[in-house]
């Protein structure tokens, strides 16, 4: 017995086995481990043994086809345009019926297009606006209202305007710093009451949540395509392929202590598109 | 003098395992030696801390400050080996601490007597994880650890060379100490952020995730499609082995 | 004999023993590379085969449920239909989870094995006249391969994936003019919306699926009708193919590797998790975790979005966001790809049928070309995992997208020249030897004390 007949058959006994093996762990609720090993191996035994089968064992064999060249040559060539051109002379011979046709054809075509539009509305301007109000307290993803209190230096905290925990575009991260470190514009000093200040958490690059917070650098950053948004400078890009940068979401203190929006974000959240504009 | 005998005693039985040796009478000037002296947390801290830290915790350039820090700082950076530094300002790293446990709470006692009267900023948390929440914690630690330590706690770079480790060796305690104190890049969550009880719930799902259900196989240290991308390759590669035996090669 | 009885029957009805007596013998060069194809073959097919029988157990909803299923630390949670229905596949049904994770595998060894395949043909001249056809076929199947791909992995809803798709999303809305609504026809509307899922469905277990299997019989119908290439050797001309006859040989040898390749896919499936989704938890807009990449055959695409720059000019007050210039780069990148087959005619001026391949050295600047383009698309993708490079080499990850950037230009060209150079070298060592030169010199001392040389003959 030759040795690729041996392996062959050895091969092909052991695979005979794995099935086995298989069928007994399937019915025995075996762990995945288990049922993919003895698969795995009953099939790699069968694999294996044809190979070895096909290249050992059977005669090899060597054939030669001729190529023909591909052209039918040039009369059955001629034959065929002239019966494409004279099938499309008698579908056109009235030439007013057959312009009509075709126009009919191709509005038909055009009405089926039409349903395309049931398929969802065009996105637009929908991230212009989140669910943020003035007097719109800021509460956790379990609804529940922040003090301002509550943070310490160095906190971070996902929050949600009240009522809308599920508008998930109005993601916004608090973090609590030294206000001293801040280099705001004038204009947005009044939104960080306490050093608390807020951004959105949808990153300007492609929509990832800004997850990390350096909290030694005041920097956040996003693990998709590691945009570095500077919080002292009002979240500006400092690394990274995001070019706007993050919404301020201005903030104030109530009367009760808690933390609350006094307006929408300073822009439009998320990454532009062709139709924001603003 | 009888109760010091006793004391003495004790103390001995407990440090040597040993039947009690009773003292001889006052009038001998022999002494008892204990094999452990207490630790003398002012030697320690100005043998080991004082060069970065100053003689009084008051930080220095290369060494942030003692004072108001809190226990749980301390028992964290030490109980974890972070401290002491041998490079100062990188990134402090995960080492075998080189104090014994009660060497580390005599640093921790001194340091705090630095700042009487206050209890500093961390304190150390009394966490327990069998009062936790599995579900809970896996929520919590989802929402805000995940981002840097990864989805089972493997650890991830944060940027800038830093790094958010591994929670595979980090003891209940640490967990509690850091979440509180913010170590290095971490943020520091208060305790309305991560309430004590959730805190007990993430520490209880850190552990878990020590031995997590892979039943899917070999976990590729959990770094998701890019290992998987290289396995995919590596099985097309073993396809192509056996593609080359049964096929020629000119 | 049973078969003798089979072709009987079947040829009173249908007449095709004429067929099967021509069929059977047909050629089919033995050289290995052409079987890496097959290999891109028979994944699909396991991917048909392993995808039906998910297709009985996932759901692909968006509608909130709690989970109550067995994985301890997702208890009460709320989750997804379709997350819910993924895990109920991976931890209940029987052999579930072997099935899920045997299709994630095979799509991995699928794509490596279509751009293998692809660059077999590519280096060997495979697409010359009369095959362009075929590589503008071949070159589709690759974009629906991708695509059923990235649709297929998003289904379960998970956090990893989910991201991607958020990722997907802005990419396609930073398209000028039409990139609205390309995403409401693929998204189902401004994101996130609950159409997605089903639209994803859809998607990947119906219209590129099916795109795919009639591309694939246009592929494999031409391979059949133009017969296959080969490589030049003793016996062969550009007129005729010298193989292995259809039947018994060349079909062992192609079962074997449609079964090595179910074995391999099967064995990964069984030995090594791939994309627990119970441990990155159900999709939240708002939580993510690190490191955050799709799988291999997009990350080229994730490394070109981390790599390329912030740009964002404005064109009559309407932004072109950062992420369109990545993707118009691919798309003039994928559009040079389909034309590659008349681009080099115009260039080589050479229209004539080739049947004999080119070993790759044998045309340095098509090789060179390539080397190019393989070294590019490795750099972006080797770019897209630059963060879980940073952790392991302890180099920060600002530093490895610097060096990337550059990689992508400095790779190319280095290795481009190599590959000339080398390809060079081969191509003359080859006339050396066909000319009976060897490329060995033996050296002499002469009487003068000087030395001398005489190639040596081969």
């Amino acid at each position: 017995m030759s040795a690729a007949v041996r392996w062959a058959n050895i091969l092909f006994a052991g695979s005979l086995l794995a099935s086995l093996g298989f069928m007994a762990a399937y019915i025995a609720s075996a762990p995945n481990l288990v049922l993919g090993a003895c698969l795995g191996l009953a099939l790699a035994g069968l694999g294996i043994g044809v190979a070895v089968w096909s290249k050992g064992v059977m005669p090899p064999e060597e054939v030669v086809d001729q190529r023909e060249a591909f052209s039918s040559g040039p009369s059955a060539r001629t034959e065929a345009e002239e019966e494409l051109l004279a099938g499309e002379a008698a579908i056109g011979r009235n030439r007013f019926v057959a312009g009509l046709a075709v126009a009919a054809a191709g509005t038909c075509g055009v009405a089926a297009l039409f349903p395309i539009r049931s398929l969802g509305q065009n996105p637009g301007s929908t991230l212009l606006h989140t669910a943020w109000r003035n007097g719109r307290r800021a509460v956790t993803a379990e609804g529940v209202p922040v003090k301002a209190s509550s943070m310490v230096l160095g906190d971070v905290l996902t929050v949600f305007p009240e009522g809308h925990t599920d508008d998930v575009n109005a993601a916004t991260l608090l973090v609590r710093l030294n206000p001293n470190l801040l280099q705001l514009p004038p204009e947005r000093s009044a939104w960080v009451p306490g050093g608390i200040i807020g951004f959105s958490k949808i990153c300007t690059h492609a929509g990832c949540p800004v997850g990390l917070y350096r909290q030694t650098a005041n920097q956040l950053l996003c693990p998709c395509h590691q945009s570095t948004f500077d919080v002292l400078h009002g979240a500006r890009v400092i690394f990274g392929p995001a070019v706007k940068p993050l919404p301020q979401l201005p903030l104030l203190v109530d009367a009760g202590g808690y933390v609350q929006a006094s307006s929408d974000f300073s822009e439009p959240v998320g990454p532009e598109s062709w139709g924001s504009t603003s | 003098m009888l109760l010091g005998a006793v004391l003495a005693s004790v103390t001995v039985a407990l440090g040597l395992n040993l039947p009690p040796i009773r003292t001889l009478p006052e009038s001998s000037s022999f002494v008892v030696a204990t094999p452990e002296p207490r630790p003398d947390g002012r030697q320690l801290y100005e043998v080991h801390c004082s060069s970065c830290h100053g003689t009084l915790g008051q930080g220095s350039p290369v060494a942030p400050p003692m004072i108001e820090v809190g226990k749980g700082a301390v028992d964290f950076m030490l109980s974890t080996g972070r401290m002491p530094a041998s490079v100062p300002q990188a990134q402090s790293q995960r080492q075998p601490p080189i104090f014994s446990s009660a060497q580390t709470n005599a640093i921790v006692d001194y340091v705090a007597s630095l700042t009487p009267g206050s209890a500093g900023r961390v304190a150390i948390p009394n966490v327990d994880p069998d009062a936790g929440d599995l579900a809970r914690g896996r929520t919590v630690y989802g929402q805000n650890c995940a981002a840097c330590h990864g989805a089972a706690a493997q650890g991830a770079a944060v940027g800038y060379g830093e790094y958010a480790p591994a929670l595979d060796r980090a003891t209940p305690t640490q967990i509690g100490e850091a979440i509180r104190l913010g170590p290095n890049v971490m943020p520091h969550f208060g305790p309305q952020t991560i309430s004590d009880a959730d805190m007990n719930s993430i520490a209880r799902y850190v552990l878990w995730l020590r031995h997590p259900e892979n039943r899917g196989g070999a976990s590729l240290g959990y770094e998701g499609p890019v290992p998987e991308g290289f396995i995919g390759f590596v099985g097309l590669g073993s396809i192509l082995l056996v593609a080359r035996f049964v096929g020629t090669k000119t | 004999m049973i078969s003798a009885r089979v072709v009987r029957w079947l040829d009173d009805r249908l007449g095709t023993a004429s067929f099967a007596k021509n069929a059977l013998r047909k050629a089919f060069p033995d050289h290995w590379s052409f079987m890496i194809g097959e290999v891109a073959l028979y994944s699909f097919l396991i991917l048909i085969a392993t995808g039906t029988f998910l297709t009985f157990f996932f759901d692909a909803s968006s509608t909130p449920v709690v989970y109550r299923g067995a994985y301890t630390p997702l208890a009460g949670a709320t989750v997804s239909t379709a997350y819910d229905s993924a895990l109920r596949i991976s931890f209940q049904v029987h052999a579930g989870l072997l099935f899920r994770q045997v299709h994630h595998w095979t799509a991995l060894v699928f794509l490596a094995a279509i751009v293998a395949h692809m660059a077999r043909i590519f280096f060997t001249g495979a697409f010359r006249r009369p095959r362009e056809l075929n590589w503008l076929i071949g070159t589709t199947l690759l974009i629906l391969a991708i695509a059923d791909g990235f649709t297929g992995y998003s289904l379960p809803d998970d956090l990893l994936s989910g991201t991607g798709v958020r990722i997907a999303y802005s990419a396609l809305l930073s398209v000028p003019f039409v990139g609205g609504w390309a995403a409401f026809l693929f998204f189902g509307g401004a994101y996130p919306t609950t159409e997605t899922l089903r639209r994803f469905f859809s998607l990947h277990i119906l219209i590129v699926p099916a795109a795919i299997a009639g591309a694939l019989v246009l592929h494999l119908a031409m391979i059949w009708r133009q017969k296959h290439t080969q490589f030049a050797g003793p016996g062969r001309t550009e007129s005729n193919v010298v193989g292995s006859p259809l039947w018994p040989v060349y079909a062992m040898r192609s079962l074997s590797i449609g079964l090595v390749t179910a074995a391999v896919v099967v064995l990964l499936g069984g030995l090594v998790q791939i994309n627990p989704i119970w441990l990155y938890g159900p999709y939240q807009a708002w939580v993510v975790s690190s490191p955050a990449q799709p799988d291999w055959y997009v990350g080229w695409a994730d490394g070109a979005l981390r790599l390329f720059p912030g740009v964002s000019p404005r064109v009559f007050g309407h932004p072109i966001p950062s992420p369109f210039w990545p993707l118009l780069i691919i798309g003039i990148f994928f559009i040079c790809v389909y034309l590659w087959p008349f681009i080099e005619r115009a260039v080589s001026k050479d229209g004539a049928e080739h049947h004999l391949l080119d070993r790759p050295w044998q045309s340095p600047w098509r090789a060179t070309v390539g080397v190019a383009v393989l070294s590019a698309t490795l750099v972006l993708t080797l770019a897209g995992s630059d963060d879980v490079q940073a952790r392991y080499l302890h180099v920060a990850v600002e530093y490895l997208a610097w060096i990337y950037r550059i990689a992508f230009f400095v790779a190319p060209a280095v290795l481009g020249f190599a590959t000339y150079w080398l390809c060079r070298e081969l191509g003359a060592r080859e006339r050396e030897h066909l000319a009976g030169e060897s490329p060995w010199e033996t050296v002499r001392r002469t009487p003068q004390g000087g030395f001398d040389g005489e190639r040596e003959r081969v």
